[in-house]
This record gives structure tokens, sequence and C-alpha cells, in this order.
């Protein structure tokens, strides 16, 4: 509801007699508000960023906690029933290494977190927004948490890698010290969303039309001469007789990444040095390293894509049975 | 071209597409073509609902993942799979049996993002783009007291007072379509627009199916897979 809303009905009851809030008392509130570390807003090159994603995540998961409104969201089995998880979680010393890629055990209670990057709109701009899953409905606007709006037409890795930069450490200390909810500590299972451009460029991939284009695995795109020798190794996107990919892709090859291109790596380590079987086309150090498995599936791309391939399979058809 | 949405509707009226190829194409493709898209609107649904999913539904999407992808691969072999087919044949299933659900962990809330944004970039105007951006996440960031988290009732209701629920103005009780500002273009430019970009995708279609297929006959010819 609008200020002016909200007053038009505050003078229709009586004006100061009703005990109604003035005008002037909520914009000196929403002040205040704004001076909360969970709700203020820096301007940088990049864009407007929210100060403390931490602050907004425990402001909104204490705000359930209080409504009774937390969902636990358990892992499946193997035969799909729910593991209940029992063990409260315990943040690694202060000392070990942080690193997003560490999924914690399945009986370890804690928050699905979804960290979603995507360009779009009109006026254009890269929206960076969290989401909190253990919720009724985590996909309602006003129930995620829009972290960074980013006037941008383009979205390639050194843009995003200067967007996400102002995040990635408080991510990635949500993830190692877990957050409490109820008085529990709960680990921080992190998801990645979004299209799948933008999911390549957080990992350094080179795309959706490199020769192993998946995120997931690594499979190659096509069978072809060039790429017997990764065909015969890493099986291609073209067998849809397999129930598994052979290789999946995991966050410790990512974790290699980041260290090929870090400070002080040795000359012959880095990225441009290795391999098509080393690097698996991660060209860039990756900006956050997650568990593969950790990546959502993009349902809406999935959705628009597919149906817009069933389409366009009807023209081949007839145009092939000219 | 298409959003979700209008995705979900050409779905829903799969059959009015499989009728358009009746007589056009042999009887067992067009069996196959009305095949698929059965087994797409039962995929559609399943992987976009924001809800858990129940283990048995869970064991039939994979199986109908797995007989999608291989129908569409072996009654059409100019078809190449693309990493989107890949995700929903392999990963989608793997993802779903995993935390038992894939659109409560989806991205349809960041699309939703840059549809609020459109709609209200006129409320968050300022002297710079940054400082528009800054003046909706600031103004986002406040609204979150008024979120569903906060705010105990999670369903808003009008109330039952007699009168309450009259449509007071001209978007109210109206469909999304007659609301206006909606789907229906508001003038005759943004119309012609919409029919010149309707015109341009069907003729883009049209060479890009006509590109796969000669393609894929120039492959056969030279004796590939």
């Amino acid at each position: 509801m609008s200020l002016a809303a909200f007053n038009g009905i505050r003078m229709g009851l009586g004006g100061s007699r009703v005990g109604l809030a003035s005008i002037p008392a909520l914009r000196e509130s929403r002040k205040r508000l704004d001076g909360l570390p969970s709700k203020s807003v820096v301007v940088k090159s990049s864009g407007a960023h929210l100060m403390s994603i931490s602050a907004a995540v425990h402001e909104k998961l204490a705000a359930l906690s209080a409504c009774d409104s937390f969902v636990e969201r358990l892992l499946r089995d193997e035969n799909l029933n729910p593991m209940p998880q029992t063990e409260a979680y315990e943040p690694p010393s202060s000392d070990a290494p942080v690193s997003g890629s560490a999924a914690s055990p399945a009986n370890v209670k804690d928050v699905h977190l979804t960290l979603g990057v995507d360009k779009g709109g009109d006026p254009s701009s890269v929206k960076i927004v969290v989401g909190i899953v253990n919720q009724t409905k985590p996909q309602k606007l006003s129930n995620t948490i829009l972290v960074a709006v980013c006037p941008a037409s383009k979205d390639n890795y050194d843009e995003v890698a200067e967007m996400l930069g102002e995040h990635l450490e408080q991510v990635r200390e949500l993830v190692r010290g877990g957050v409490v909810v109820g008085g529990v500590r709960r680990a921080v299972r992190l998801l990645l969303n979004g299209y799948y451009e933008a999911l390549c460029t957080v990992h350094g991939h080179k795309g959706p039309s490199a020769t192993m284009p998946c995120l997931n695995c690594l499979s190659i795109k096509a069978p072809s001469d060039a790429q017997a020798a990764l065909a015969d190794i890493y099986g291609t996107l073209q067998d849809v007789d397999t129930s598994e990919p052979p290789h999946s892709r995991c966050a410790s090859h990512l974790e290699q990444m980041v260290a090929a291109e870090a400070p002080g790596a040795a000359p012959g380590s880095l990225l441009a040095h290795l391999s098509q079987a080393a690097h698996r086309f991660n060209n860039r150090p990756p900006l956050f390293t997650i568990d593969p498995r950790q990546i959502v599936p993009i349902p809406v791309h999935l959705v628009m894509g597919i149906s817009l391939r069933l389409l366009r399979l009807a023209v081949e058809l007839v145009i092939s049975c000219r | 071209m298409f959003i979700g949405r209008h995705c979900r509707k050409i779905a829903e009226r799969r059959d009015a597409e499989c009728r358009t190829l009746l007589g056009l194409v042999p009887e067992h493709l067009h069996q196959a073509y009305k095949r698929l898209w059965l087994l797409w609107g039962r995929l559609e649904r399943t992987l976009n609902r924001a809800a858990v999913v129940q283990a048995d539904e869970i064991r039939q999407f994979r199986t109908d993942a797995r007989n999608f992808v291989r129908l569409m691969k072996r009654s059409f072999p100019w078809v190449s799979v693309s990493p989107k087919l890949h995700i929903l044949l392999h990963h989608a299933p793997a993802f779903m049996e995993r935390f038992g659900s894939v659109g409560l962990y989806g991205e349809q809330a960041v699309e939703s993002w840059h549809g609020f944004y459109k709609q209200n970039a006129a409320k968050y105007t300022a002297q710079t783009e940054v400082g528009s951006c800054a003046n909706l996440v600031r103004a986002m960031a406040v609204a979150r007291e008024a979120s569903d988290s906060n705010l105990v009732r999670v369903t808003r209701r009008n109330s039952a007072r007699e009168g309450a629920r009259r449509a007071r103005k001209s978007g109210d009780k109206r469909m999304r379509k007659y609301r206006g500002g909606g789907d229906e273009p508001e003038c005759r430019a943004a119309a012609d627009k919409a029919i010149k970009e309707g015109r341009q995708w069907a003729e883009s279609i049209f060479k890009e199916g006509d590109r796969t297929i000669v393609t894929f006959l120039k492959r056969m010819a030279s004796g590939g897979d």
C-alpha cells in the first residue's frame, strides 16, 4: 500500500484520533529500517547491492521461525524416502580452508538456499536473488531476497565476477558457519540457479556450445573425428540409451581450476596450459565452487527451450516429408 | 518470443498443433509427434511444480523423460540431443530424486523479478540507471517486512462483507488477457509490431528447420551415422 493510500484511510477513519501512525512517523521508521544491515544498500560501479546477504538471510529465517513457518526440506535416499535430519551442524574450525563446495551429510540439519543470477528485463539488468527453500512458497517474489540489480546489457565473465564479487565472501562465510534457526545451528546447502549461460559464467565454463557443454557431467556434444578420443572416454550427449552419464563432474575439479589461476600458482599449471581433458572446458577460474549435484536443472528454461524445439520439429517434419 | 506461461498454454493445446500435421506427414510420424507432446505435457507439469513431488511421480518422471528423448531421437533421426534435452534426460530426474522437487528450487523467482522491475520501473526512477536500481533494491529490502514470513496469515482473503468483493478498477474481476497491459497489444503500432515479430519468428524457424534437414541429408549421403 502506498503512503498516500494509507493516509487516505487514516484520514477517513478520523485522522490523528484513531492512533494510526502519521506519514512523518512512517517515513521516520522507514529511514530507521533503511539503516539496518539487512536492508542497507550500497551503490558500486557494478550496480546496487544489498550490504549484507548474511544479515538478510538471518532476518528472514528468524521471521520464518518466529511464526512457525519454517519447513524442513529433507534429502531422499535411493528408495526416494526422506532421510531424517538428526544432527546439528558443527562448523569447521576457523583456520580450516573456506570452501563452498563441501556438501553437509544428509542427516545434518540444514537450510536450503538458492543463489540465482539472471540477466533480463527492460531496462536490461543482471539480478542476483537469494531464495530460502524452507518455506511454503519459496518462489513467491516477496519471499525471496533481491540481493543486487546491476544495469548491464552483457553478462560476460568479468562483469559477473565484479557483480558477484561483492557477495561471494559473505556467501562462503554463510556456507562455512551455517545459520541458527530456532536455537539450532544448521548447515547451509547452497544451490545455484539462473539461466544456463549465467551458470556457465559462474563456473568459468565456455558455455553450452563448448565440446563438453554440461555442467554436471563430462559427456561431449556429439561424436566427431576430432573428438573421438574424448568421446570414447566420456561418452556423448547423443547416447540416449545409457542410464547415467559415465563421468560426472566434481567440486574438487572446480577447486583445482581456482588453484590453477590463484596468485603464486606455478606457470605450468595455468588454465591456458592445461589440456582439454584437464581443464574440461572451464577456461576461467570458477567464481564459486559448488557440488555439481546442487546445480538446479533450470526448469523454466527447459520448458521454454523444449516447447520451442517441439514446435520446430513440426516444421522439420513437414520439410523432411516433401 | 515465448515465456513460460505461453509454453504451458502451447502444451495444453497440443491437439491443435498435432492436427495441423494431419495429411502432411505419414501416419506413424504423426503418431510419434503426438506421443511426444503427450509425454511433454506430463513432464512439464511435474518439472515446474513448486511443491514436493511424490515418489511414484518422480519414478514416472524419469521413465517419461527417457521415453521422450529416445522417441525423439529414434523417430526423428535428425534431432540432435541439446544440453537442455540432456539435462531433462539425466540431471533433472537425478535432482528430483535427491531433493524431491525441481520447481521449488527453480529460477522462476529470478525471472519474476525482471517482470516486476519492468512493470514498476516508473516508481523507482532516479537520475541515473544505477540510482533506479538502488531505489528498487532499497524498497524491496524494506518491503520484506511485509512478506509471508513476517505476516503470520499466509493467505490473503478479501472481506466477506457485502459489496467488498465488487469490481472497482477496470482490471478487477477480469482475466489477465482482458485486463489490458498484459498479453493484448495496447495500440495499433504495438499490434503491427507483434505481427511483424511473429512473422520474422516463423520465418527463422522455417529457415532453421530447412537447414537442419539439409545438413542431415548431406550427412546421410556422405555415409555418416
